[in-house]
């Protein structure tokens, strides 16, 4: 009821606001990290998993729509600088900043197009990172392989 | 109109005779046609110019030298004052054609009556303020600092004060808008050509926006 009270609220506002950082910590402070993947296992996954595959899927093919955002940026943003203002420092700084805009909004049209925002994003990364855990150190296990059985039983 | 103007012409010397007469107690007979056969406009350069364009045929030039020195040897202080009013509104009037844009010159046509000075202080500071490009410009920039303050403003107030989606939206809105004018000057700073820095301003915005829009949905995913 009083100031105090207030205050915990946003403290609880603002911490629920930065949750999102928790992804980055799951993936990235890791006390050993993961062997390296290759496509094969990421195919892998979207082809076994039938809830967060596709989405998996659909998170790769719009890496294309940035790259060819970021190619577009560069190209128009530097070519005018090059075209009008003819500063060697200008025409690259113009490019690096032609670049990151075109990728960004590259990667706006394929939240559009892909509808990635009715999906969850890090719950699928997330979840393919624990899928290549289990993977990678499941024979190690000795329960594991015991309980680990050859048929798939679908939960 | 062009009847119009004639007449208002050639009322304002016969006011004036009549004026001066009534004041100084000069011959009316001498005083009338000297006035009435003066010019409007007797030593200012352009003044055939101003007076062809209202439509006025000023007299000829032989009548004004001769009627010039006897004025002024009549009305020394008086008629000094009355020629450097003149010749004030003359070069105001052609300035004004100078800047003027072709919708005030051509609202300037419709009303016939010249433009007359101001002589006391009081009327010059009631005028109403000029508009021009220049006064929009600057309009525009002041607009945007104080935009740009009241945002600066309102981060820490809505840092401590909001609980919920819209006011945490408002405050992101206000932090990318600090972002956007700080990144802004640097680029009208360094960018000199006006095409680059054009296109660089419209890339930038962009930017912005979609970055806005992303930390928004991050934040409160729904």
């Amino acid at each position: 009821m009083g100031i105090g009270e207030h205050f915990e609220g946003v403290k609880q506002h603002w911490a629920s606001n930065f949750a999102f950082l928790d992804y980055y910590k799951k993936v990235y402070g890791r006390a050993e990290p993961l062997p390296k993947w290759s496509d094969a296992d990421v195919d892998e996954f979207i082809a076994s998993d039938p809830v967060y595959g596709p989405q998996l899927k659909a998170l790769r093919e719009s890496r294309k729509f940035a790259l060819a955002g970021a190619f577009a940026g560069a190209a128009h943003l530097g070519g005018v600088a090059l075209k009008y203002s003819k500063a060697p420092h200008g025409v690259v700084l113009a490019t690096g900043f032609g670049a990151i805009t075109g990728a960004v909004l590259g990667s706006e049209v394929a939240e559009h197009w892909y509808q990635l925002y009715k999906m969850d994003k890090q719950g699928a990364n997330l979840r393919f990172i624990y899928w290549w855990e289990d993977k990678v150190s499941g024979p190690s296990c000795p329960p594991c392989h015991l309980v680990l059985s050859d048929d798939p039983v679908p939960v | 109109m062009a009847s119009w103007i004639l007449a208002r012409s050639k009322a304002h010397p016969l006011a004036a005779a009549l004026t001066r007469g009534a004041a100084y107690a000069a011959p009316p007979i001498a005083g009338a046609r000297a006035l009435s056969s003066l010019p409007h406009y007797p030593s200012a350069p352009s003044s055939h110019g101003l007076g062809k364009v209202l439509g006025y045929e000023p007299t000829s030039h032989v009548s004004g030298a001769q009627v010039l020195p006897r004025w002024f040897s009549s009305l020394p202080s008086n008629g000094s004052q009355v020629q450097k009013s003149r010749i004030s509104e003359t070069y105001n009037k052609s300035g004004g054609e100078m800047k003027q844009s072709d919708a005030r010159k051509s609202s300037e046509e419709a009303t016939p009556t010249p433009k007359v000075v101001a002589f006391s202080p009081q009327e010059a500071a009631i005028a109403e303020p000029r508009s021009s490009p220049l006064t929009i410009e600057s309009w525009k920039v002041r607009r945007s600092e104080i935009a740009t303050k009241v945002t600066f403003y309102m981060i820490p107030a809505l840092l401590l004060v909001s609980k919920n989606s819209m006011s945490t939206s408002l405050l992101v809105g206000a932090v990318f808008h600090q972002v956007y004018m700080f990144q802004k000057e640097i680029l009208l700073d360094y960018v000199h050509h006006d095409i680059t820095r054009k296109w660089a301003l419209i890339y930038l915005k962009l930017l912005v926006l979609v970055m806005a829009k992303n930390t928004i949905m991050y934040f409160h995913p729904f």
